[in-house]
């Protein structure tokens, strides 16, 4: 008899809460919202694990503007667009950092961010090609493109590969690893530059690539750590923890053998394919969170984040290129020696990739299950 | 010469479920008086003395108990002796204290009774190391600790050996006399119940008339 | 106290809980529902057609089917020589057994993964698990099985975290078994073969216990997702699969596709595990009263020490339980060095828990993280034990009031936290918080809420057998003895379930400490991280800078410390009788 009314209480509960999800979050235009949080004076910032900004780093903000900063992570880029798009109703951060280019045109498009007050003097042209709007403001970049291992391939008696199609040939197969684009912001980065390498040719199908890839046996891992580490053997991965070092390519940026040399007294086996167009320029956003609570805290950060001080510090401390102009990557131990720099940069514009994104990433799903 | 009445049981009845385990049973104790009550195994004996005690309540009839402290002036021994894991001899024996008494009184009237019942110096052993016979002992002592003007037995002494049950059933008879202590003895043997008891009963006679 | 008072009681730590472990699974569901369009049961039918799902449930199935039958294999053979003999130190041994099951599982698998690798032991012995080389390979060959290695190392791990389990359910039931029962079946006609006994004997007694444990480590290794990711990384349970796809499920028309997946993959899931919780609880209420005991010493004195057999076993089992924990010790200690001369070697270095207790590679150092761990398990302690033993003595007093059904239903629905997905908890927490009480994310204690759903089960299930072997002589005895209240709870109650409440809290802080459901939490502040969220930031990171290994190790091997020293000294408190319960 007790239990039966504790039943009844429960059913009484439930009942109410779950009419309550039945709302549906819109805001139809892309006016500020408002707070989605109590302003408590402190910055919360939505971000990746971002190495640069380490404890000495927020610190130095918080002594510097008495504003104290709090970090709320979620596992990568894409993470952050989600968590954004999870909490546009009640938003719990006041600044993002971490979102790249491919993911940018999502978030504005869905209001997710708001004009910011910074206003940086010296961003290279590189990092604000794709977009010089007020919602986002570049703060490193880098190039995505394929790494190989110099030694595995010297040892085999194989050429470099020239085009992406020598890719599918029976030498590579079971040989090159890619991080997938659905789960990985590399992934999806060389996803876009595979797209704009094959629509420079005639028939080019970009899509028809990767289903040759896969019925080569390429690997697909869920995110960039795991093809690196685990199966590409140009790198550091041979010292890590479960190890296979199957893979004698994989996808990471241009100028990761640099930072392979930086570590290593300037040893590294790792090398990029210099192919024109398979590269994609991956710029690095921050931007004040449509929502926020501490809008001036949010502000006051990006220019720290985008002071001399702090940004040429990015190759050290974040392993990417600096925003700044006139900036370059340290030689200390081969660092800039050994980093690749693509001659021909992607032309792949903010509208593209808005357009198309997501129907990029189906049709890649199609073309891999198919193989 | 009238014996004063320290119980009486009148018409009591009790069932589990369709079995009637009790059924109109009469039963008097005198102070200071030993009844033993004969029965084969499984016609209720104990259900009797848990009733009288309390932990059953008699579906009806009546119980009369003449003392000012009502159900707790009766002890009750258990058929395997209930001797805490986590206490030593004396930490069980010290739970049948009626009263807080200092730590000194405590272990002084501990080491007398267990030298009454032959177990000197066994305060600090651990139950599980006793042996039958020394357990149902320790039991003992406990329950009569607590100065019961009625004690309850149910078949303490059955588990044990012929030798040992007749030494405890005297030791028993003894001590009781020695306190006054009425008690109902329940056994399925003849010849303990003979030794330790004033009068026997048997398990048929309680359901006779009404029992003097 | 008024029965009333106390089924009043009763009833809002029941309700309280149940709200708690439940709704953010209705949640996430009634969210997902709005997004795909579908309602949970034609997720459930629609879930052959979702990307990955049919290859992550057949790879989900055989996995965690070959891992409880491993754990068995493993753990029944230490269990009975444990149990059977007078061993000088079965704390130490019990404590042992006990560390991997609350273990992080990166740190399982990192250790795994050292003792695989190019070098490892079992490399040394020529056995290629990672690689798959040599005899694996020729294993791979001749049978077109993908990745054997992979799978075998997998279920070897998954064995490894569940052989607590067969050591808690089995060696307490074999070390207190009376051996005249053992004498008994042996003068009687069936019982004259070693067959015989078996069936009459040992199955009857130990079937519960071990397929009790064999159920939950089906459980555990179903729901298994970092050794996964880490040692089989070709491959996707359920779990895996969901937690790929669940940062991008749950949001209105953006990436349908993955809330599709989410929702199929956690309803099947969700169904296949309350049947193997439901097996699990009618297991373990056939288990705890099945038999009478004696006392442990007094069972095992009658069977003396060990002989050279039961040491080789239960040794080896040491040794197959250290081996994962030692290897990610010395690991910390192990620093690559590169030389543009000579390339790069691994050298040993304390520079790794240098960098490891300063904070320079993570967020904190490990002094602070280890002190943020502790408050939260402190706190988890204070809330979990009481709701735990609230529960279980709802259960209990269920079942004496001879109500079976509902003392079963609410028996299973403790366990629900258990088969439900982290991702859809942690998406149900996040859209239950952000409807009710958004305030409530920056509460620095958020991270409580899931590690006391995730360990109340685990109080239950030591707390409810504990409860029911109580037998009610002991308050009687009490009663007849004129004890007041207090007093007669205490020694006709308390003190037979006061060992059990030693063990579950050890349990619940450990789990705490292990960071068990860090994962259902999406949002993470900084300043809240605790010794578990350290390894895994570490291990996260590309670890171009050969120091951060290193500091994960160090972090670690700290938490693998503090965890048996809790084990260990939970183990001594209890005492000699009390058994082992859960």
């Amino acid at each position: 008899m007790k239990l039966n009314a504790l039943l009844l209480m429960c059913v009484l509960l439930f009942a109410p809460l779950t009419g309550c999800l039945e709302q549906t979050e819109s805001n139809d235009d892309c006016s500020v919202l408002p707070a989605g949080h109590a302003d408590d004076g402190v910055l919360r910032i939505l971000t990746y694990d971002i190495t640069a900004l380490s404890e000495t780093v927020t610190d130095e903000f918080t002594n510097q503007t008495g504003i104290p900063v709090e970090m709320i992570k979620v596992d990568d880029a894409g993470g952050i667009l989600d968590q954004m798009m999870l909490t546009k109703s009640a938003q719990q951060a006041d600044l993002m950092i971490g979102l790249d280019n491919t993911y940018l045109p999502t978030a504005i498009e869905n209001c997710l961010l708001q004009p910011h007050a910074a206003t940086p003097v010296n961003i290279a042209s590189s990092a604000s090609a794709f977009y010089a709007g007020d919602q986002a403001i570049p703060f490193d970049q880098g190039d995505v493109c394929l790494n190989y291992d110099e030694d595995a391939l010297s040892e085999a008696n194989m050429t470099v590969p020239t085009h992406l199609h020598n890719l599918t040939e029976e030498e590579w197969k079971g040989k090159i690893a890619f991080p997938s684009p659905v789960t990985s912001s590399p992934g999806r980065a060389f996803l876009v530059a595979t797209m704009e390498y094959f629509s420079y040719e005639t028939e080019g199908d970009a899509m028809a690539w990767w289903t040759d890839m896969l019925a080569n046996d390429a690997i697909i891992t869920t995110g960039w750590t795991e093809a690196y580490e685990t199966h590409y053997t140009g790198g550091y991965g041979e010292y890590t923890e479960g190890y296979i070092g199957d893979a004698w390519m994989t996808v990471s940026y241009c100028h990761s053998p640099g930072v392979e040399a930086f570590y290593a007294e300037n040893y590294t086996h790792s090398t990029s394919l210099m192919l024109d167009h398979s590269s994609f320029h991956q710029v690095e956003y921050t931007g004040i969170i449509n929502g926020a609570a501490q809008v001036n805290g949010a502000n006051l950060f990006i220019d720290y984040l985008l002071s001399t001080d702090v940004n040429t510090n990015m190759p050290e401390n974040n392993l990417m290129y600096s925003v700044l102009e006139g900036t370059d990557l340290p030689e200390t131990n081969g660092y800039r020696h050994h980093a690749d720099v693509p001659s021909v940069v992607t032309t792949m514009t903010y509208e593209e990739i808005d357009a198309n994104m997501d129907a990029w990433l189906d049709a890649w799903k199609a073309a891999t299950q198919q193989a | 010469m009238s014996k004063k009445t320290v119980l009486k049981a009148t018409n009591l009845a009790k069932s589990f479920g369709e079995i009637h385990v009790l059924n109109g049973l009469n039963l008097t104790l005198h102070d200071g008086e030993i009844v033993a009550i004969l029965g084969p195994s499984g016609c209720g004996k104990s259900t009797l003395l848990r009733c009288l005690v309390g932990l059953e309540q008699p579906d009806s009839g009546e119980l009369e108990i003449e003392s000012h402290r009502g159900s707790k002036a009766i002890g009750y021994l258990f058929q395997k002796p209930i001797l805490y894991p986590h206490l030593n001899v004396a930490g069980n024996i010290a739970l049948g204290f009626e009263k807080k008494i200092p730590k000194a009184e405590q272990h002084t009237t501990i080491a007398q009774e267990l030298s009454f019942v032959q177990m000197e110096g066994f305060e600090k052993r651990r139950v599980e190391s006793l042996s039958g016979g020394e357990s149902q002992r320790v039991a003992l002592v406990r329950a009569m600790l607590g100065k019961p003007e009625v004690l309850l037995l149910d078949e303490p002494f059955s588990a044990l050996d012929l030798e040992t049950r007749r030494t405890l059933a005297l030791q028993t008879r003894q001590w009781l006399k020695q306190r006054s202590t009425a008690a109902i003895h329940v056994t399925h043997d003849p010849e303990e119940a003979t030794l330790i008891a004033d009068r026997v009963l048997t398990w048929r006679e309680l359901f006779s008339s009404e029992e003097e | 106290m008024t029965p009333t008072s106390k089924w009043a009681i009763r009833g809002i730590s029941i309700l309280a809980y149940l709200s708690l472990a439940s709704l953010p699974f209705i949640y996430a569901l009634a969210r997902l529902q709005q997004v795909t369009g579908h309602t949970p049961w034609e997720a459930l039918w629609r879930f052959s057609h979702v990307y990955g799902a049919t290859e992550a449930l057949h790879y989900t199935l055989l996995e965690a089917t070959a891992s409880a039958a491993l754990t068995v294999v493993i753990g029944l053979p230490i269990a009975w020589c444990l149990g059977r003999y007078q061993w000088r130190r079965p704390a130490f041994f019990r404590a042992l057994f006990s560390v991997p099951f609350v273990m992080p599982a990166i740190v399982a698998a990192m250790g795994f993964l050292l003792l695989v690798d190019d070098g490892g032991l079992l490399h040394t012995l020529g056995i290629d698990l990672r690689k798959e080389t040599g005899l694996i390979g020729d294993l791979a060959a001749r049978t077109g099985w993908d990745h054997p290695g992979h799978f075998i190392a997998l279920i070897f791990a998954h064995a490894w975290f569940n052989l607590s389990l067969m050591i808690r359910f089995v060696e307490p039931t074999v070390a207190r078994l009376d051996p005249a029962w053992e004498e008994q079946i042996g003068l009687l006609g069936q019982g004259r073969t070693r067959l015989g006994r078996f069936r009459h004997l040992w199955w009857p007694i130990l079937g519960p216990a071990v397929l009790c444990a064999a159920s939950l480590s089906f459980l555990f290794s179903f729901t298994s997702f970092a050794l996964v990711k880490w040692l089989a990384p070709f491959n996707n349970t359920l779990e895996s699969l969901m937690a790929s796809y669940g940062g991008s499920a749950g949001i209105e028309n953006y990436r349908v596709d993955t809330s599709e997946i989410v929702m199929s993959a956690s309803m099947v899931q969700f169904l296949i595990l309350l049947a193997a919780l439901y097996l699990t609880s009618t297991l373990q209420q056939r288990h705890s009263t099945r038999f009478s005991l004696i006392s442990e010493g007094g069972a095992r004195s009658a069977r003396g020490p060990p002989n050279w057999r039961a040491r080789l076993i239960v040794y080896s089992g040491a040794g197959f339980t250290l081996a994962p924990m030692l290897a990610a010790f010395f690991a910390s200690f192990r620093v690559r060095e590169g030389s543009f001369t000579s390339g790069m070697a691994p050298q040993w270095s304390v520079e790794g828990w240098r960098a490891a207790w300063s904070g320079d590679l993570s967020t904190m150092g490990v002094g602070e993280a280890l002190g943020n761990s502790l408050l939260y398990a402190f706190c988890t302690l204070c809330i979990a034990l009481p709701t735990g033993w609230m529960l279980a003595s709802s259960i209990h007093a269920l079942e004496l009031q001879h109500r079976p059904r509902m003392a079963k239903a609410l028996d299973v629905l403790t366990l629900l936290p258990l088969a439900v997905s982290a991702v859809m908890v942690g998406l149900g927490v996040l859209l239950g918080v952000l409807k009710t009480m958004p305030a409530l994310f920056q509460w620095s204690f958020l991270p409580v809420l899931p590690h006391v759903i995730l360990t109340v089960p685990f109080v239950v299930r030591v707390m409810l057998p504990a409860m029911r072997a109580v037998e009610p002589e002991w308050k009687e005895q009490a009663l007849v003895l004129n004890l007041n209240p207090l007093q007669t709870w205490y020694h006709g109650y308390f003190s037979f379930i006061r060992g059990p409440a030693i063990v579950a809290s050890s349990l619940t802080v450990a789990f705490s400490l292990g960071e068990f459901g860090a994962s259902w939490l999406i949002v993470r502040a900084g300043s809240w991280d605790t010794l578990s969220v350290v390894v895994d930031q570490l291990m996260s990171r590309p670890k171009f800078d050969p120091l951060i290994q290193p500091a994960a190790m160090a972090a670690a091997t700290v938490l693998m410390a503090i965890t048996f020293l809790l084990f260990f000294m939970a183990e001594r408190f209890r005492s000699e009788g009390d058994g082992g319960g859960f």
